[in-house]
């Protein structure tokens, strides 16, 4: 079963993975997303590419897609402050 | 700690903004061995941290890059110019013949190179502190991670400290001059607002004064990651959702106008810079 977490710290509440979400995992309670039926999600990631804050997160999606392009990318994002 | 500051390409606001610090700056004041703008040294010494302000525009500053990352110990790209190629780097968008005959109206005997390149084309970098300029918070929290050898990096849009609330609305044109209302998004409201896709840790001065965020800190590191995801899709995207608005970008300069002459942006397959420096660089000469 696919576990979905909201960091609740990065969440910036802009309400869009709740839009995105295409069986309704995601559902919004006084301005805040929730995750309501986790066994509906296909693991499609859309809440995760649109988010913002980079606050959600998937256990046990495969993800086959290789994302990053550049191999020494991600060495130099982290000098980022 | 010996600390050097050397000016390439560059207004050198960043200093000003390190001057900006007042009491952090009294504690290293002693510790700065090579600046322009605040010391009348000639020579550049040895040093134990030595920030780079500015992009890479001449082989004189080639050569001064060069020689500063030879005797550094720590090198720090300042600001956005030489993290990302700034504001400096938009004179990537027309041929360097072309911009001296415009500023200077005759031909000099230095050549510029072709592009405004960020330093990291050339050196190896150690941290990077984009901003323009970073403000001096950053810089004071920055320079206490140097001495205690703990920095942290800062990962999280501008919206997570501006504190609008994001509203979905249905707009119909983009807004430029009008006053935009105090608590709800501005992306809600129909500004172009870069802050979703920007790298926060400026408090969001700008957002929070009413002004739409112009992306001076360069991107955030998902959407420096992600091939797919780029200045032009996701605000397009966030408006889309948000404002119920299909957004033709008129000035698409303006979007990039921070991270232009970086390489990480400019070889997204989705982003639009190179289509934009063709342009300008058939069409030449300023509009």
């Amino acid at each position: 079963m696919i576990e979905i977490t909201i960091n609740r710290e990065r969440c910036v509440r802009c309400l869009e993975c709740v839009d995105v979400c295409p069986t309704g995992v995601i559902v919004a309670k006084d301005n805040e997303p929730f995750v309501e039926n986790p066994d509906k999600c296909i693991g499609c990631l859309s809440c995760s590419y649109v988010c913002r804050a980079d606050a959600i997160t998937h256990k046990g999606v495969y993800i086959e897609k290789k994302l990053v392009y550049d191999p020494n990318l991600e060495e130099r994002i982290k000098k980022f402050v | 700690m010996k600390v050097g500051i050397v000016k390439l390409a560059s207004c050198s606001g960043c200093q000003v903004a390190l001057l900006d610090t007042y009491e952090k700056f009294l504690e290293i004041a002693d510790s700065i061995v090579y600046a322009p703008l605040v010391k009348d040294t000639r020579e550049l010494p040895s040093c134990d941290v030595i920030l780079v302000e500015g992009a890479v525009r001449t082989e004189h500053e080639l050569r001064m890059l060069k020689d500063a990352r030879e005797k550094a110990k720590i090198l720090v790209a300042f600001g956005s110019c030489s993290a990302l190629g700034g504001i400096s780097g938009l004179g990537s968008m027309f041929k360097p013949e072309k911009l001296i005959a415009d500023v200077y109206g005759r031909e000099l005997d230095y050549k510029l190179l072709d592009f405004a390149y960020p330093i990291d084309r050339f050196v190896n970098v150690d941290y990077y502190l984009p901003g323009c300029p970073p403000t001096p918070e950053l810089i004071a929290k920055f320079i206490d991670g140097l001495v205690s050898g703990n920095i942290e990096p800062i990962d999280y849009p501008v919206c997570a400290e501006c504190g609008r609330i994001v509203v979905h609305t249905k707009i119909e044109t983009i807004k430029k001059t009008e006053l935009p209302d105090p608590k709800i998004c501005l992306l809600s409201q129909g500004y172009v607002c870069l802050g979703s896709v920007t790298r926060g840790g400026c408090k969001a001065v700008c957002t929070k004064a009413g002004v739409p965020c112009k992306g001076c800190r360069g991107p955030t590191n998902k959407v420096m990651m992600l091939p797919c995801k780029d200045y032009l899709t996701e605000i397009h995207d966030r408006m889309k959702r948000i404002a119920g608005f299909d957004l033709e970008f008129e000035d698409l300069a303006s979007i990039y106008a921070f991270t232009f002459s970086s390489d990480i942006m400019m070889n997204k397959p989705v982003s639009r810079i190179k289509e934009v420096m063709r342009m300008g660089r058939i069409g030449g000469g300023r509009t």
